[in-house]
């Protein structure tokens, strides 16, 4: 084996592999030689060896565990607790976790002078002590614990509050605020049904003590929840600021509401909205709001819409915003919203905006079964996607993505299919239009390849009708508003 | 030749404790073996949860408990390519045939996997410590290779070659301490 060879092995390993082609060289590799095959196996017994002693802790006297609940155990352990509580052994058990050591897992940073602990409390109760694994009972009162991974979280009482790494927790009962910064993005806090994954913001979780049903509502940014108890196969529902969602004990949502919009809602911040009702002569193609970002058609022709007039791009055709590629770079936050008929089988480009190389663009397209939102910084490609029931031939379907704070939200038909805050395929950052560095390519129905072979551009492959691209994360009313009226842009409530 | 029925296993008082102690003493070396076929820790925490659990369904099937850790590898098998049938088409995930095959061929190793998970802690303490130190910070959950990467003063791509270095440095220590199956 040579080092490429090598090397495509290891970046397997480590989820840094963003080329099919590379998957498909690595696969060659593995079904040709036995001896590839031997150094995969023996790399991961290296890397399950390394991250199981990554996760043990150091040998310091183990808390006692909550007799209730036993969070977050590995799998044997978790069994055996059911054995012993079954078979009467008084055994404890604790989960492993990280360094439990000298520094402690936490910091109790505030108590409340009228704040009361119950006697099987486990944890020093002065506040500037440093908190170790155990549990918090909080009687009456508040306290207030920073975790060493950056998380505060704020408890009233009464509650029964696990302290468990500095990213994992459990709240047996009670209520409590999150705030989870950069530095303990996905914090969590684990309840009887449910786990809360924090994805960089502020959340209140509420625990009942008697049905163990959850409350947890966003404030800011967004969560993940895994649904469902331990042991069973988690789904997993991302929500996001202003929503509230009610979670019983087995993990399934009882409600799930919208308190309020996620942010007041700003201008709208059109940049530009391309109906296509009138190509001009030389296949000048209007934009219709005041951001003057015509563009050029490129092999496409008129048909009839959605509203008015679309436009048929057949297996080559794109709309050329170029000239206009630094005014949507200058975009953090953004909306793009398309209608659109008979995509492409592969992959329908819809907008794409690159520095001119493959390595530094976003893109939003479609494939047979996805609306997808995708990024490449440097050599890795991630993206974020929503998941659909495919494209009826001859319907127009609505298709929007919007980013606000590098957070990404996508829709088809006025209805959410997908949120997160970091790529599904290599967890990277989410980049937003701004971050692309120098763009100097923009196009509607096509990603440019850098290296200019005409055999790996990709294109949109089908009609589009009324493009708007926003330099604003339009909030869900405004994104249905833009489904139910096809051609109208989005005007901002005063 | 005898016609009578094999008496059905049956499930001692002991079962219990027997199958707690079977798969805290082996689940190290069947995740190891889960982890040949999937890089990802909650891949092979989602696979490990799923092998328990059929695994204890199917306890009172196993004759003798020391044939465990083959049978438990087995049940793995079957649940990696359950897994891999169920991940997004969209991840980049070897194939379900030859994930089969990966781990076709060492479901009969677990033995190797225990003394290979027994070295590694020796062959670690071999290293200089900042290494040591650096490899386990690199396994810790939560922890960002590029964050570690601008700590270390290094870019991400020198930075994953280290590890790379050390991930083959750690596999041969590893195997120059194994047995030598020609040695009787």
């Amino acid at each position: 084996m040579n080092d490429t060879q090598r090397q495509l092995i290891h970046r397997y390993r480590d989820g840094t592999l963003t080329d099919p082609a590379e998957l498909e060289a690595l696969e060659t590799l593995l079904w040709d030689s036995r001896e590839a095959r031997d150094r995969l196996r023996s790399w991961a017994v290296v890397d399950e060896g390394l991250t199981e002693l990554a996760f043990r802790p150091a040998p310091v006297a183990a808390p006692t565990p909550s007799t209730r609940q036993l969070p977050l155990l590995p799998i044997w352990a978790g069994i055996a607790a059911l054995f012993v509580l079954a078979s009467g052994i008084t055994a404890l058990v604790w989960p492993r976790g990280e360094d439990s050591g000298v520094g402690g897992v936490a910091r109790l940073e505030f108590v409340s002078e009228d704040a009361a602990f119950g006697a099987d409390h486990q944890l020093p109760r002065e506040s500037g002590s440093a908190l170790g694994k155990g549990w918090v009972r909080l009687e009456r009162g508040q306290a207030r614990i920073v975790f060493h991974s950056g998380a505060i979280v704020e408890l009233d009482g009464p509650a029964a509050f696990g302290i468990d790494t500095p990213m994992r927790s459990y709240l047996e009962y009670g209520r409590v605020r999150v705030h989870a910064p950069e530095s303990a993005r996905d914090f969590v806090v684990a309840t009887e049904g449910m786990e809360v994954v924090d994805l960089g913001t502020r959340f209140e979780l509420a625990v009942d003590v008697d049905s163990r049903e959850s409350d947890v509502s966003v404030s800011e940014g967004l969560v993940d929840l895994h649904l469902g108890s331990r042991g069973t196969a988690r789904r997993i529902q991302p929500l996001e600021a202003g929503y509230t969602a009610r979670v019983d004990a087995a993990g399934e949502i009882v409600v799930l509401e919208q308190l309020q919009d996620a942010r007041p809602t700003e201008a709208a911040g059109i940049l530009g909205h391309w109906t296509f009702d009138s190509v001009g002569e030389g296949g000048s193609v209007a934009d219709v709001s005041s951001g003057g970002m015509d563009g050029q058609l490129r092999d496409g022709a008129p048909v009839s819409g959605v509203a008015g007039q679309a436009l048929d791009l057949g297996e080559r055709g794109f709309i050329d915003l170029s000239e206009h590629a630094g005014r949507f770079g200058e975009a953090e936050d953004f909306t793009v919203s398309a209608w659109v008929c008979d995509p492409s089988d592969r992959i329908g480009i819809i907008f794409s905006l690159s520095d001119g190389t493959e390595n530094h663009r976003v893109q939003f397209h479609l494939n047979r079964r996805h609306v997808v939102f995708g990024w490449q910084n440097g050599l890795q490609y991630d993206s974020v996607s929503g998941k659909v029931d495919g494209w009826e031939p001859g319907r127009w379907y609505h298709v929007a993505v919007r980013s606000r704070d590098r957070l990404i939200w996508l829709y088809r038909d006025g209805e959410q299919i997908g949120s997160a805050s970091l790529g599904e395929k290599i967890g990277t950052r989410i980049l937003s239009l701004a971050t692309v560095g120098k763009p100097t390519e923009a196009y509607l129905g096509k990603l440019s390849d850098a290296g200019g072979e005409a055999a790996r551009t990709q294109w949109f492959g089908g009609k589009i009708d009324d493009v708007q691209i926003y330099s604003s994360a339009l909030n869900h009313r405004g994104i249905r508003y833009l489904y139910e009226h096809p051609g109208e842009a989005w005007k901002a409530p005063h | 030749m005898n016609d009578s029925p094999e008496p059905p296993p049956t499930v001692s008082n002991d079962s219990h404790r027997d199958f707690v102690r079977a798969l805290a003493r082996h689940e190290p070396a069947i995740r190891a073996f889960i982890r040949g076929a999937f890089p990802r820790p909650e891949d092979v925490d989602e696979v490990m949860q799923n092998v328990s659990l059929v695994a204890w369904e199917k306890f009172d099937q196993l004759r003798d408990v020391a044939d465990f850790p083959k049978w438990a590898t087995v049940i793995a098998r079957y649940e990696i390519l359950k897994h891999r049938r169920g991940l997004s088409r969209d991840r980049l995930v070897l194939s379900e045939e030859l994930l089969d095959l990966i781990a076709a061929e060492a479901v009969d190793d677990h033995v190797v996997r225990e003394h290979q998970l027994r070295h590694l802690e020796a062959c670690l303490d071999e290293l200089p410590a900042a290494r040591r130190e650096l490899m386990i910070a690199a396994y810790t959950p939560g922890v960002s290779i590029r964050e570690l990467a601008r700590q270390a003063g290094k870019n991400e791509n020198n930075f994953y070659q280290l590890l790379w270095r050390l991930r083959q440095v750690l596999a041969d220590c590893i195997e120059s301490r194994l047995p030598n199956p020609a040695t009787p």
